[in-house]
């Protein structure tokens, strides 16, 4: 039996593993008074000396077109990167925006142990669906097939096991069952799941204990069979989508190169592989565009369905001049083609110093884009706050905290 | 910030920020929330140096525990967790392993990191940063008998924790994280 002072000694010791080799870590100050606007990181590997001095403003203000006007700024000033460059989509009306929206979408609590389905209009709770007891909320990813009911969760419990959520279709009542598909290995976990859109193939980004390795596999969720795509080189995938009637995947490679990596030295970025081609080399097919171009880094990107465009989060990390109303971040829509900006979805504008003595200095908080519906006009996002974005009409709904990763898809 | 005070911030932060990060690392369990908590609490501090700067580091210590408190969250990605194995189906290894020692650790932050985070600033200025009751109450701005009561209850819950999975508590049923 540990005695209490058995307990604090290996307690201190415990803290002092983890905690004392990044006391000598260098925080620079300059970063909040010299720099401009610095992206939210996304780093997985450990922080360095430099990630550290990101001691940064900040803050934006979601300004999403209105059915009414674009801010009114004056003047607008252009984006400064290249990937928001495309001009801010007029939004239609509410009432055309909403059309083809799916019914409700299906939300994971992100501190107990439930599900919601709520209303896509209104965010109203339309049932609760329990999930099994002893999974960790905040782990939980969902993705839903293109039928409005049918949605694939991935539980962490810690060892990651699949569950298949059948909505009814007014989205009263819900069954949670235990997918027959194997738990992956104890020491991996999900970084992504996507049912394709028929709902016969599950793909699950995987990542290897130690967080540096990863690979993508996809489960016929009839056959159960496995194919698996690995990487030799160090990183990790994320974002997954499936295009094409389940022909195509994309997915988002992080190696955790700097955002200085230029897009010559790094294979970060958004992928597609041709899941009907042999090999099992992640890296096989082509990079749609990466993570960084100019002073833009994207944070997460998806593949329409239809494998047309690429769905963007996307945040201004450049060193150009940056002033109240710049778009330093948002939504854009990318040619999968080319990669190349179409249309800018939703904006964010520098809007907010902290420190009244430097209000040449903004910030950014990167958007989360939990989900795509089967048309890739209606998305799930959480800004500055929690919403849809139906073809660049932005509504706030409630339920989910604001700049957090929300495990939602419908 | 005057010219004078941002270089008093700026050396503050140079000399502290290390110790806050590592501060903030055991509070929040991982690296980027650690980094997103240090860098807010910065700002909050320099927005606010000609209250802060009589006591800069109590001043942002507190402004620490207030923030992950508050659940304050913009995490971005999930960090990688090095430790995936379930407690319930760690496989044994055999006792005095060192990998075990690490492994004991790891369980115990990991149980730290279920107690109220008010608790685990506790543990962590008292048996991380040495401070005794009393400056752990002036920093987090309680009374020496709250501080007692955390210590003794996140203590006991621990030991609790650990009392449930074989390891710390007995020696020759160690286990460790299958990877």
């Amino acid at each position: 039996m540990l005695t209490d002072h058995d307990l604090q000694n290996e307690l201190a010791a415990a803290f002092r593993e983890q905690a004392g080799p990044v006391t000598a870590t260098a925080v620079g100050a300059a970063g909040i008074f010299r720099r401009a606007v610095r992206r939210r990181r996304r780093r997985w590997v450990a922080a360095s000396a430099a990630s550290v001095t990101a001691v940064v403003a900040v803050a934006a203000m979601v300004t999403a077109p209105s059915r009414t006007a674009r801010p009114a700024l004056s003047p607008v000033i252009q984006p400064p990167g290249l990937l928001l460059e495309a001009d801010l989509i007029g939004p239609p009306s509410a009432r055309a925006a909403v059309s083809g929206m799916p019914p409700y979408y299906v939300v994971a609590d992100h501190d107990r142990p439930v599900a919601e389905v709520r209303d896509s209009a209104s965010g109203k709770i339309l049932s609760v669906v329990q999930l099994p007891p002893g999974i960790e909320p905040k782990s939980s990813k969902i993705t839903a097939a293109g039928d409005d009911r049918t949605f694939v969760l991935a539980l962490s419990f810690p060892q990651t096991r699949f569950y298949l959520l059948r909505v009814t279709s007014d989205g009263r009542s819900a069954r949670l069952t235990p997918l027959s598909i194997p738990p992956l290995p104890a020491g991996e976990s999900a970084n992504d799941i996507a049912i394709s859109p028929d709902g016969s193939k599950l793909a699950v980004a995987v990542q290897f204990s130690g967080g540096q390795q990863g690979a993508v596999e996809a489960v016929s969720l009839t056959t159960g069979a496995v194919r698996v795509w690995s990487a030799a080189q160090t990183g990790m995938p994320w974002d997954l989508s499936w295009a094409d009637g389940g022909r195509e995947l994309g997915f988002f490679w992080d190696d955790g190169s700097p955002s200085a990596g230029s897009p010559q030295t790094t294979a970060s970025g958004m992928w597609v592989l041709d899941t009907t081609a042999p090999g099992s080399n992640l890296m096989s097919g082509r990079r749609i565009v990466p993570e960084f171009t100019g002073g833009d880094a994207v944070q997460s990107a998806v593949l329409t369905p239809d494998g047309n465009t690429v769905i963007a989060s996307v945040t201004y990390d450049g060193t150009g001049h940056v002033g109240r109303g710049t778009v330093v971040g948002g939504i854009a829509e990318l040619s999968a083609q080319t990669g190349h900006p179409l249309r800018t979805l939703l904006a964010e504008r520098a809007a907010y110093s902290p420190d009244p003595g430097h209000p040449q200095h903004w910030a950014i908080v990167a958007c989360e884009l939990p989900a795509v519906d089967i048309t890739g006009g209606h998305l799930l996002v959480s800004c500055d706050s929690f919403g849809r974005l139906d073809h660049g009409l932005f509504t706030a709904l409630p339920g989910s905290a604001a700049q957090t990763a929300v495990a939602a898809a419908w | 910030m005057a010219g004078g005070n941002e270089a008093e911030f700026e050396a503050f932060a140079a000399r502290d920020g290390g110790r806050l990060l590592g501060f903030a690392l055991l509070l929040a369990g991982d690296w980027q929330d650690a980094e997103d908590l240090v860098q807010l609490a910065l700002l909050r501090s320099a927005g606010r140096w000609p209250v802060a700067r009589q006591h800069p580091e109590a001043y942002t210590r507190a402004v620490l525990v207030n923030l992950a408190r508050d659940r304050w969250r913009v995490r971005r990605r999930r960090h990688p967790e090095i430790l995936r194995g379930d407690l319930a189906q760690l496989s044994p290894v055999a006792a005095g392993d060192a990998a075990a020692t690490v492994l004991d650790r790891q369980l115990l932050l990991r149980a730290c990191r279920l107690l109220p985070v008010q608790q685990r600033a506790v543990l962590v200025l008292r048996f991380w940063e040495d401070r005794s009751v009393e400056e752990t109450a002036a920093v987090l701005g309680c009374t020496a008998g709250t501080v007692k009561s955390h210590t003794h209850r996140a203590l006991a819950r621990l030991r609790l924790a650990l009392q449930d999975t074989p390891g710390l508590t007995a020696g020759t049923d160690r286990k460790e994280a299958p990877c």
